[in-house]
């Protein structure tokens, strides 16, 4: 079987935030929720970056609205998430998941006592 | 909030419309509309915006295997570049070359209508950058300007080679990929259409260039006085350039798929079409390098001086260079495909299951 593509945690990001967007999924808001998402500040050329390096990995799906005249006659691109998008983002949020489980493992829910716990042993 | 500023009436709108790539004009522009209140925002966003945005377009339209076979050809056969006085001489040129053509494909929308006309526009630009820099350098470098012979003769007859071979395989022209699972009957067509002719002008491209350098290579055989194994080199040369010319008449011209056949049918035929496309491009090596290449090299031996060490070795360089990238733009070619075949698999899948 296929395995899904392998995530940056930039694209990530980008992938949460267009299924966080919802049926609102373009350029400005996309950029505002992953700007919340990372809680920090991005350019919005990365997020436009990514969102074309995740259309061509087919990851997700594009297309233009009608002109809007508060854009200055100009479309949104809305964006919406392909099955092999889900897959990806699913599979490397359960990845994190394993390793945040391997680490409450090693010595409780506190990520920083878990670390000393490590340099300890 | 009310905005301060119409669309495009400012100069610093004007000129990020011009900055901006036209293939994502659109949103990144209506993006930066609605966002910013101000000029000044504006301005700020777009410098925030605009570099990555550029960049994204050239990784998306440049091909840097592409861009090395086209860059070792105009260093070698249109700028001498092993004959030129210093390495930079030939360099320079055609690294402007490469830059040039790379801005004009991520400026270009994408279309293969009239390729060859912007393909000539393309050209144009290309030698107006390098006659400029020749004519900068000539101020301030003289020693690296390009000889006369190099600019009257190499450059107009590389610009015109240079321009059969991105109207052969255009640029920019990309087939669309992924999201196939909503594909219709009359977007499969006319992506069959499209590619056809692609390959229709391509074969034909080639099969002219054949005959062309059969009849040159015969030429140097009856008439030009070289020791016996270049006049050797030269007629396996014709021999290979004949063969080569009749594998592509029969086997690599278009076979043209039925348009009267259902979605079904249509999807299966272009599946098998493409595995036998995806077989001659794993195979290019076999058919057109192999025998081509044979005959050169034996023509390159053949008529070689003793005496030049350093610039016969640059020589055998830049000739395995030409001949063995085309090879691996082959095998690009042919993974393309192999991913288009396997998203046509998914494509009937989702309609049988569908239509079940």
């Amino acid at each position: 079987m296929k395995s899904a593509p392998q995530l940056g945690q930039f694209e990530q990001t980008v992938l949460t935030a267009i299924l966080r967007c919802g049926v609102q999924a373009y350029g400005v808001p996309i950029h505002q929720a992953v700007e919340a998402l990372a809680a920090r500040s991005v350019s919005p050329g990365a997020v436009y970056a990514t969102l074309e390096r995740l259309q061509d990995k087919g990851l997700i799906n594009s297309w233009l609205s009608d002109p809007k005249p508060e854009r200055g006659g100009r479309a949104r691109r809305y964006y919406r998430l392909e099955r092999d998008g889900e897959l990806a983002l699913r599979e490397s949020l359960s990845a994190a998941r394993r390793l945040w489980e391997a680490v409450e493992a090693t010595g409780g829910k506190d990520l920083w006592s878990a670390k000393s716990n490590l340099i300890r042993a | 909030m009310v905005r301060e500023i119409e669309p495009d009436s400012s100069l610093t709108e004007r000129w990020v419309r011009r900055l901006t790539p036209p293939a994502c004009r659109e949103e990144v522009l209506g993006d930066l509309a609605e966002r910013c209140v101000s000029p000044r925002e504006y301005l700020h966003d777009a410098m925030r915006t605009l570099p990555f945005v550029i960049a994204s377009r050239l990784r998306r339209t440049s091909h840097p295997l592409q861009a090395l076979f086209i860059g070792s050809f105009l260093w070698w056969i249109t700028f001498y570049g092993s004959l030129q006085a210093h390495w930079l001489t030939a360099t320079i040129p055609t690294a402007l070359i490469l830059v040039v053509l790379a801005l004009r494909d991520a400026w270009r929308v994408q279309t293969l209508e009239r390729q060859a006309r912007t393909v000539a526009v393309d050209m144009a630009a290309a030698a107006a950058a390098v006659l400029l820099s020749q004519a900068v350098l000539w101020l301030v470098a003289p020693t690296l300007v390009l000889t006369r012979p190099t600019l009257l003769v190499g450059l107009p007859l590389g610009l015109i080679l240079l321009y059969f071979l991105r109207v052969q395989s255009p640029t920019g022209v990309s087939l669309p990929n992924g999201f196939t699972r909503q594909l219709s009957l009359g977007q499969i067509r006319a992506e069959i259409a499209t590619r056809d002719r692609v390959i229709r002008r391509a074969v034909g491209i080639e099969m002219c260039a054949c005959v062309i350098v059969a009849a040159v290579f015969a030429g140097f055989v009856l008439w030009r006085p070289v020791p016996p194994l270049g006049r050797i080199g030269f007629g396996l040369t014709v021999l290979g350039a004949a063969f080569v010319a009749g594998f592509l008449w029969r086997h690599v011209r278009v076979r043209p798929i039925p348009v009267d056949l259902d979605f079904a049918a249509t999807v299966q035929r272009y599946r098998v079409e493409l595995e036998r496309r995806r077989g001659l491009s794993l195979n290019y090596f076999w058919w057109y390098i192999v025998p081509l290449g044979v005959g050169l090299a034996v023509s390159f031996i053949g008529i070689q001086r003793p005496g030049s060490v350093h610039r016969t070795t640059v020589d055998a360089a830049f000739i395995l260079a030409i001949l063995a990238l085309p090879t691996l733009l082959q095998f690009a070619a042919a993974a393309k495909m192999r991913k288009r075949i396997e998203q046509l698999a998914l494509v009937s899948e989702k309609r049988e299951g569908e239509s079940s």
